[in-house]
C-alpha cells in the first residue's frame, strides 16, 4: 500500500493511535472491533521491535480482552513457579510457590517475548479492521488552537494525519506530550532504568536447572544485593530456549551514586546462586527500557482537547506490573473515544470519562492504594538491605550446626532477629517490598 | 565490564545519532558527568578530558540520559531506524 516515505492513499482517520506497544495495540484493537477508523503508528520496522518487558502477560486480564488466547499467541512457557530470592553477596534466602493447578486452561501466566508477542497483538488489531503504519514515527502533535487535531508523521510515511481523536500511547518516555507542552518533562525520580540480558540455552538443560517438565516455567523475583545494596529489584524468567535476567535501579539513584547497571547486571549474573543457571548460555541480546515507577502521585494530566494518554505514557505502572494497566487504559481510552464519536464531539470535558472509567477500575484504584510505597521505598533504601541481610542471617543461623541444643540456638536466633526489629513489622515490611516487585 | 560484547549481539539499523550535547560548554564546569554512569550502553566517553558521544555506538533508546541532565537532548530515531528487539 504505502511506500518508502510515500503519500499514504488517506490522511485523515476518526482515531490515530501513537504506538503499537500493549496500550495502543489495545486501543486500537476495541476501536476496531467497534467499526472505528483507526490507524496505529508505530516507530520500530514492527510491532514489538522496541519493548521489551521481564516476560509475563497475565492471563486474567488478557482473557477478558482477548479469550482464549493463549492458543493462538506466541506464549513461551506456562508460569507454574514463582519465587523471591532474598540476596546478600554470597548467599540468598529462596521463597516460593509452585502449584500445577497454574497449568490449566485458565492459567495465571506465561512468559512472553514482547518482539513476538505485540507483533502478534497488533495483528489481532489489524485483523479487526485497524490500520497499521509501522516503521512510521509520530515526529510531532498538530495542534487547531488548543485542539489536538493529528501529527505530522514521517518514516514509511511522510504527512499530515489528521484525526478526530488522538491516543497517546508513546511508552515510557512521553516524548511528545512534553515537546508539545500538554504534560511537564518526566524527573528522573520517578523512573527506574532495566537492563535485561537474553541467554540462549537448550530447552532440557533449562528444564533440568529449573526442575520444570515440558513447558511449564518459572519466575524468580530478585530482591537485595543483585542492585549492590541499592534499592532495585530485578528477575530471572524462563522461556522455551531462553532465560532472561534483568536489573533496574530508579535514574536518580544511578546518578546520585554514580553507578552503571551494566556493571550490576554483570555482577548479579556472577552470584553464587545464579551463576549455575546461566552457565554456558549463549548471549543474544542485551536491552535497555525504563519503568515509569513515580506511582499513583506521579500521574500527569491524562485528557486533553481531542487527546489521551494511555499506558507507560500516562505513568500507569504499578510497582513493575505494567502490562494489564496499559492494555486496560487502552480499553477504556477506546469505549470513551465510541462514546465521543457517536457525539460528535472531542473536548477534554467529553473525554474526561475516560479518566472516569480509569478511577472506577483496579487501575487507579490499586495505584491510589498503593500511592505510599515508591515514597516509602525510596525514603528507607537501608531498611530493605538490612532486612534481607537478617533474614538471611537467621537463616544461616538456622541452617548452620551448632555445639549448643536447639532450644538454646532457638533462643540465640531470635534474639538476633527480634533485636533487630520486631518480627511482625519485619514481615509486614517485607510483604510491601514484594507486593512492589512481584 | 565486557560491554562491548554486549551491545554487539544487538541488531541494529543505521540512524542519525539520537542524543545530542546542547551546550558543550557547559560539560567542561560540569562536575557530575552523570552521563558517564547511567547510559546503559556506555555511549558517553571522556577524551582529552572532554565528555564526548559516542555517536557510532548502538544507543538502547532508553531515554535515562535525558532525565539526568538538561544539557542532553534526546530524540527517538526516525521511523523504522534505531536498535530493533528480535527478542524483546
Ligand atoms: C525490564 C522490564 C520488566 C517489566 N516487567 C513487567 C512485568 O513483569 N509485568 C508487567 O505487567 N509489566 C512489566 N513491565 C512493564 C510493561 O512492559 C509496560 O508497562 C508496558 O509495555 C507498557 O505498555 P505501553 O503500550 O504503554 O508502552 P510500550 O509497550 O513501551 O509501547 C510504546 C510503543 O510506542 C512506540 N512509539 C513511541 N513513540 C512513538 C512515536 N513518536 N511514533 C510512533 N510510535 C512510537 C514504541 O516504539 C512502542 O512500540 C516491564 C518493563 C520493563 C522495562
Ligand atoms: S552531558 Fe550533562 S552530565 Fe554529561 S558532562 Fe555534559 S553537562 Fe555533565
Ligand atoms: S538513550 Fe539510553 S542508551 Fe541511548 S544514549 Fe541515552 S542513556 Fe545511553
Amino acid at each position: 500500500m504505502e511506500k518508502k516515505g510515500g503519500k499514504p492513499e488517506k490522511t485523515k482517520f476518526q482515531v490515530l493511535v501513537i504506538g503499537a506497544g500493549a496500550a495502543g495495540t489495545t486501543a486500537a484493537y476495541f476501536l476496531a472491533k467497534a467499526g472505528v477508523d483507526v490507524l496505529l503508528l508505530e516507530r520500530g520496522p514492527y510491532p514489538g521491535s522496541k519493548n521489551m518487558s521481564g516476560g509475563a502477560v497475565y492471563s486474567l486480564p488478557t482473557r477478558e480482552l482477548v479469550p482464549d488466547f493463549w492458543l493462538e499467541a506466541p506464549v513461551e512457557r506456562v508460569l507454574v513457579d514463582q519465587q523471591y530470592w532474598l540476596m546478600t553477596e554470597t548467599s540468598a534466602v529462596k521463597l516460593g510457590f509452585s502449584s500445577v493447578d497454574f497449568d490449566n486452561p485458565p492459567y495465571n501466566k506465561f512468559s512472553v517475548l514482547r518482539a513476538a508477542f505485540d507483533r502478534w497483538y497488533a495483528s489481532k488489531a489489524v485483523e479487526a479492521g485497524a490500520k497499521l503504519w509501522s516503521g512510521c514515527k509520530a515526529e510531532s502533535l498538530l495542534f487547531d488552537g488548543r485542539q489536538v487535531i493529528g501529527a505530522r508523521v514521517s518514516g514509511t510515511v511522510n504527512d499530515d494525519i489528521l484525526a478526530d481523536i488522538t491516543i497517546l500511547a508513546e511508552g515510557a518516555n512521553p516524548l511528545l506530550a512534553e515537546q508539545a507542552g500538554l504534560i511537564k518533562k518526566a524527573e528522573a525520580k520517578n523512573y527506574s532504568l532495566y537492563v535485561k540480558q537474553l541467554f540462549h540455552l537448550p530447552e532440557n538443560l533449562i528444564n533440568e536447572r529449573f526442575h520444570l517438565k515440558g513447558r511449564q516455567g518459572s519466575v524468580i523475583g530478585l530482591l537485595g544485593d543483585n542492585t549492590a545494596g541499592l534499592i532495585g529489584t530485578g528477575s530471572i524468567y524462563t522461556f522455551r530456549e531462553h532465560i532472561g535476567i534483568n536489573t533496574g535501579i530508579s535514574v536518580k539513584t544511578l546518578a546520585e551514586k554514580k553507578v552503571n547497571l551494566s556493571d550490576i547486571i554483570d555482577r548479579v549474573n556472577h552470584h553464587p546462586a545464579i551463576d549455575p543457571l546461566l552457565r554456558e548460555g549463549t548471549l543474544v541480546e542485551y536491552l535497555a527500557h525504563m519503568i515509569p515507577e513515580g506511582g499513583f502521585n506521579a500521574i500527569p494530566s491524562m485528557v486533553f482537547n481531542g487527546a489521551v494518554i494511555i499506558g507507560d505514557a500516562a505513568g500507569l505502572v504499578n510497582g513493575t506490573h505494567g502490562l494489564s494497566l496499559a492494555m486496560y487504559s487502552g480499553k477504556y481510552a477506546a469505549d470513551t473515544a465510541v462514546e465521543a464519536l457517536e457525539k460528535g464531539k472531542y473536548s477534554r470535558k467529553v473525554l474526561k470519562a475516560y479518566r472516569d472509567r480509569l478511577e472506577n477500575s483496579f487501575v487507579l484504584k490499586d495505584l491510589r492504594d498503593n500511592r505510599k510505597v515508591p515514597a516509602l521505598y525510596s525514603e528507607n533504601p537501608k531498611l530493605y538491605e538490612d532486612y534481607i541481610k537478617l533474614v538471611n542471617q537467621v537463616a544461616f543461623e538456622v541452617a548452620a550446626v551448632f555445639p549448643v541444643s536447639r532450644r538454646e540456638k532457638r533462643k540465640l536466633i531470635e534474639s538476633r532477629a527480634f533485636n533487630a526489629k520486631s518480627a511482625g513489622k519485619m514481615l509486614l515490611d517485607l510483604y510491601k517490598v514484594i507486593k512492589v516487585i512481584r | 565490564m565486557n560491554l562491548q560484547k554486549q551491545v554487539v549481539v544487538d541488531c541494529y539499523h543505521f540512524s542519525e545519532p539520537c542524543v545530542e550535547i546542547v551546550a558543550e560548554k557547559e560539560c567542561d564546569s560540569c562536575r557530575d558527568y552523570v552521563c558517564l554512569y547511567v547510559c546503559p550502553a556506555g555511549l558517553f566517553d571522556v577524551q582529552n578530558g572532554e565528555v564526548v558521544f559516542n555517536s557510532s555506538g548502538i544507543c538502547l533508546e532508553c531515554g535515562a540520559c535525558r532525565l539526568v541532565c538538561d544539557n542532553i537532548r534526546f530524540r527517538y530515531p526516525a521511523g523504522g531506524q534505531g536498535v530493533i528487539h528480535r527478542f524483546g
